[in-house]
């Protein structure tokens, strides 16, 4: 696991998590450690600089570095960042388990295998720790959303990304897993093939 | 710790003692004042208040017992309970011990009965504080009244020093009318009479802190002397003084003595002072810092709005994270001198 305490964040995400870190120490909150995708990752990690909207959680991890299931969001953490939004005047939702809120969500449909060990982490202080997805994750979590939405600001990130023909073939394999429907494979070879990546379709 | 939240701290209490001797002096507590008091002061509002600020001057405080052996009798004690209970001042257990005290030093043990709550000498604690906010440590012989509520404190020696209250003056309007009058409700009515051209009972009933059935009988009650006059309206009553017959006692400035609505403005200073003494609010990273006066700003200003001085907290809203913090500062600091001036 990889320090990141150098880091800015976009917007005003690092203020917003700070104070997170100070409301929740307050109200005597456990420590907790959240896992980060989207934009603020993307950001934080240093691989695209562009504006978010909010701060995405698809886990949270215990102590002994377990993850685990973000819906719902412990209630004192829900409250905390309420408190939050009202101080620096940011949308309610700022944090929110979005990618993995339901059934249907990035982590009960299961992560990518050694997410937790790529993660780069920031400490905001005691009673808050983020920990940022890893450019391979990131990749993996691009392209499931990009076929699921049919190209969008996810197929803009993971065209930056850049990601290496191995790197999109492993992705792949991994989104298949989630969507074992022809559909969904159906719409991967749509992707590859209209955004640059057609020579992968015979292998995926 | 902060040094400008630890200045702000030591500035409130400056001004809130200020405050306390100033309305206690113009009801002949002796001791300090720069400024003479000359609104009329509300006695229970201001003991119920007293009894949380003073615990950082033991000499206020002591002085205060003095002037309630003296002058108790005009105190209302049904009012202090229903204050305390409707604003939830945080003074019960020092207003208990200041009971048990008057039960053995007034004359009527079975008023002052009536106001302490069961015993309860659990998690003892010092009753008084330097102004740093240390404890001043207690000799081993403890003041038995207080000790029988958690507050340890040494041995009571009242010095006999407090006078009745004056005859005369705006401050003591309400001590001399109850004096007239006994201790009733017609009291804080004749004085809310003389603030205003004409008041509505539920009005006079939420400034007062009787009831609002208390208020429109009473009222209904003084307005056969033809002292009070009654005006219908709207399916509403009003009432005023009948012009000149009062007015030497209740006007003696000829124009109407404001009435200040104590019990709120008073709980929200003494929910200010025990929210900035707050141990967890102490050496706070500046914008914890600020969410925090923000939160206490909330909680204060239904209380200031109640009392009329709603206004002088700006809304919070309009100020983002560390910048409300001055802007917080900036408006206690502008109540405090009002109230001081």
């Amino acid at each position: 696991m990889r320090p990141l305490n150098d880091i800015r964040l976009p917007g005003n995400f690092d203020e917003a998590l700070q104070l997170l870190n100070g409301r929740l120490a307050l109200d005597r909150a456990p420590r907790y450690n959240l896992i980060v995708c989207g934009g603020t990752a993307l950001n934080a990690t240093g691989l695209i600089s562009r504006t978010t909207k909010d701060v995405d959680i698809v886990a949270l991890m215990d102590d002994s570095e377990v993850l685990l299931d973000p819906a719902p969001l412990p209630q004192p953490l829900v409250d905390a960042a309420l408190v939050v939004a009202e101080n620096l005047g940011l949308a309610n939702d700022w944090l929110n388990n979005g990618p993995s809120s339901d059934d249907g969500g990035l982590f009960r449909l299961g992560l990518p295998e050694g997410i937790a060990k790529r993660l780069a982490w920031k400490t905001y202080g005691e009673n808050l720790r983020v920990g940022f997805i890893h450019r391979f994750d990131q990749i993996n979590f691009k392209l499931y959303a990009a076929v699921d939405q049919r190209g969008g600001y996810h197929a803009d990130d993971l065209h930056t990304l850049a990601p290496t023909d191995d790197e999109l073939l492993e992705a792949a394999r991994w989104a298949k897993t989630h969507d074992p429907s022809d559909g969904f494979f159906q719409g991967l070879k749509w992707f590859l093939e209209e955004f640059g990546y057609g020579h992968l379709v015979p292998r995926i | 710790m902060d040094t400008s939240f630890l200045e702000f701290r030591a500035y409130i209490l400056d001004r809130l003692l200020d405050l306390l001797w100033r309305q206690w002096s113009a009801l002949g507590v002796p001791g300090r004042t720069t400024v003479e008091e000359r609104r009329v002061v509300d006695p229970e509002s201001l003991l119920l208040l007293s009894l949380t600020v003073g615990r950082y001057d033991a000499r206020l405080f002591d002085e205060i017992l003095d002037w309630l052996v003296v002058n108790g009798a005009y105190l209302n004690v049904q009012r202090l309970r229903n204050l305390m209970k409707r604003f939830n001042f945080q003074s019960q257990a020092q207003l208990s011990a200041v009971s048990e005290l008057l039960m053995k030093k007034s004359n009527d043990p079975l008023k002052w009965k009536r106001l302490a709550a069961p015993r309860s000498p659990q998690n003892p604690e010092p009753l008084f504080f330097l102004k740093s906010g240390k404890p001043i440590p207690t000799p081993n012989e403890k003041a038995p009244e207080f000790s029988a509520y958690g507050l340890l404190r040494g041995p009571i020696k009242l010095r006999g020093h407090a006078q009745p209250f004056p005859t005369k003056g705006m401050p003591s309007l309400l001590l001399r009318l109850r004096a007239l009058l006994g201790v009733n409700a017609r009291c804080e009515l004749f004085c809310l009479l003389a603030a205003a051209e004409e008041i509505h009972p539920s009005d006079v009933a939420r400034q007062t802190g009787y009831s609002p059935r208390t208020v429109q009988n009473t009222l209904a009650e003084m307005s056969r002397s033809g002292v009070v006059q009654m005006r219908s309206g709207n399916r509403e009553k009003w009432y005023c003084l009948q012009n000149d017959v009062l007015d030497h006692l209740l006007k003696p400035e000829g124009s109407p003595t404001p009435w200040i609505n104590w019990a709120p403005l008073f709980r929200a200073l003494e929910r200010l002072w025990i929210g900035v003494i707050d141990p967890k609010r102490q050496n706070l990273d500046p914008l914890t810092q600020a969410s925090e006066l923000r939160r206490l700003g909330k909680e204060i200003r239904p209380l200031l709005a109640d009392a009329g001085w709603g206004r002088q907290l700006e809304d919070d809203s309009s100020f983002r994270g560390v910048e409300y913090s001055a802007i917080f500062i900036r408006n206690i600091e502008g109540i405090l001198n009002q109230l001081n001036q």
